[in-house]
């Protein structure tokens, strides 16, 4: 009855109930106290539309891709908890359209690995990613705005989504058009 | 004989046929329990595989390899509390394209009409380009419908990678489904 197999299982056993204990405790407890970032101001400074040829669409025209600038300051130290594995922050520019009524795109992100590294203070930020629209038309679109968005991974346990600080609605020049960062075109949406 | 006595399954022969017929009773009972549980969990979150293994490395330092996923596939907006708009920028979604395995990665784009199919373009957090190269070719965006079976909801780091174990060293599954297989026709109770 008592060999070293049933005491290995035994001990065995054991280990894993008590890690799948600590584990749902821990996964629990980050539920509880749901966190909030800091102060998150977002705005545009500049953007811009081209044409160009994009290297994947195999494209035998030229699209369209805008450029959206923007400046971002956002305190997500308070998003570190016990169960902070990273932040993902990300900007996304969104835009209504005939076809697509819905359009959402990601121009930036980061990995924020630790609090250290969780304040954000970016100055007139050129974007990582181009938009591109599905249409391959971009140029003179109404009512953009500009979101920031995080995402807490945890060490174990639900992933949760937050966003704040949307921008004032603008709209995209034509092509080759260039607006002066201090004179956004705002147009209130409806 | 003495093939079982020197296997040390001496006791296999002390057994009568009914007790041997309940055990094996006993053992297709457990596989259908397993098997009732993941079609269950299935049907609640509306998807055709509602747990993963994450297999690459192209959403490190989110996801490792082995790290287990839990999905869910009823196309609630995570982003907004409550909300039932759909699977928004920035959500994790599994998707298959007929490829082998299932690709774990996150939405930078979503395209949405009234008409059209919902559009959806990935990209890996530890990857440079997004997935357009892994789509089969000429298809530029997922269709939300067809080819997502989740977005991720939950994580439990290391769990699956027993499961990459047993993929990648075949004999390994044949001998755990063998000693599972033993220890259930052998105990006696």
């Amino acid at each position: 009855m008592h060999s070293s197999l049933v005491r290995v299982q035994n001990v065995f056993g054991f280990f894993t109930s008590v890690t799948f204990v600590v584990g749902a405790l821990i996964a629990l407890s980050a539920l509880l106290f749901p966190t909030e970032p800091g102060s998150v101001n977002i705005d545009v400074t500049n953007f811009r539309v081209s044409k160009g040829r994009v290297r994947q669409y195999h494209a035998t025209k030229p699209h369209e891709l805008a450029s959206v600038n923007f400046d971002l300051e956002a305190d997500l130290n308070p998003l570190f908890n016990w169960n902070t594995k990273q932040v993902f922050a990300y900007v996304s520019v969104s835009y209504p359209g005939k076809k697509f009524s819905e359009n959402e795109v990601v121009i930036w992100d980061r990995i924020i690995t630790s609090s250290s590294k969780a304040k954000l203070r970016l100055k007139n930020q050129t974007p990582k990613y181009r938009i591109h629209d599905i249409t391959g038309k971009i140029s003179a679109r109404e009512n953009v705005t500009l979101t920031f968005h995080w995402n807490v991974q945890p060490h174990v346990g639900a992933l949760t989504w937050g966003s704040a600080a949307e921008s004032e609605a603008f709209v995209l020049p034509a092509i080759g058009e260039k607006k002066p960062a201090s004179k956004p075109v705002v147009k209130k949406s409806s | 004989m003495s093939l079982l006595d020197s296997l040390g399954l001496s006791e296999l022969r002390r057994l009568n046929v009914r007790q041997q017929l309940s055990q094996i009773l006993n053992f297709a009972l457990i596989l259908a329990t397993a098997f009732m549980l993941w079609k269950g969990l299935s049907i609640a979150t509306d998807s055709p595989s509602p747990i993963v293994v994450v297999l690459s490395g192209s959403m490190e330092p989110a996801f490792q390899r082995g790290d287990l996923l839990f999905l869910w596939n009823r196309n609630l907006d995570m982003n907004k509390e409550g909300g039932f708009g759909g699977t928004q920028v920035g959500e994790i979604v599994v998707y298959n394209t007929g490829t082998a395995i299932p690709i774990v990665h996150r939405v930078v784009r979503r395209h949405k009409g009234e008409t059209t199919p919902f559009n959806l373009l990935t990209k890996g957090d530890n990857n440079n380009a997004d997935d357009i190269e892994l789509y089969p070719h000429g298809q530029w965006y997922l269709d939300r419908e067809k080819e997502v079976i989740g977005s991720v909801v939950g994580y439990v780091p290391f769990v699956g990678y027993v499961t990459i174990m047993l993929s990648e060293h075949p004999w390994m599954k044949t001998a755990l489904l063998g000693i599972m297989g033993l220890l259930v026709v052998l105990q006696r109770e």
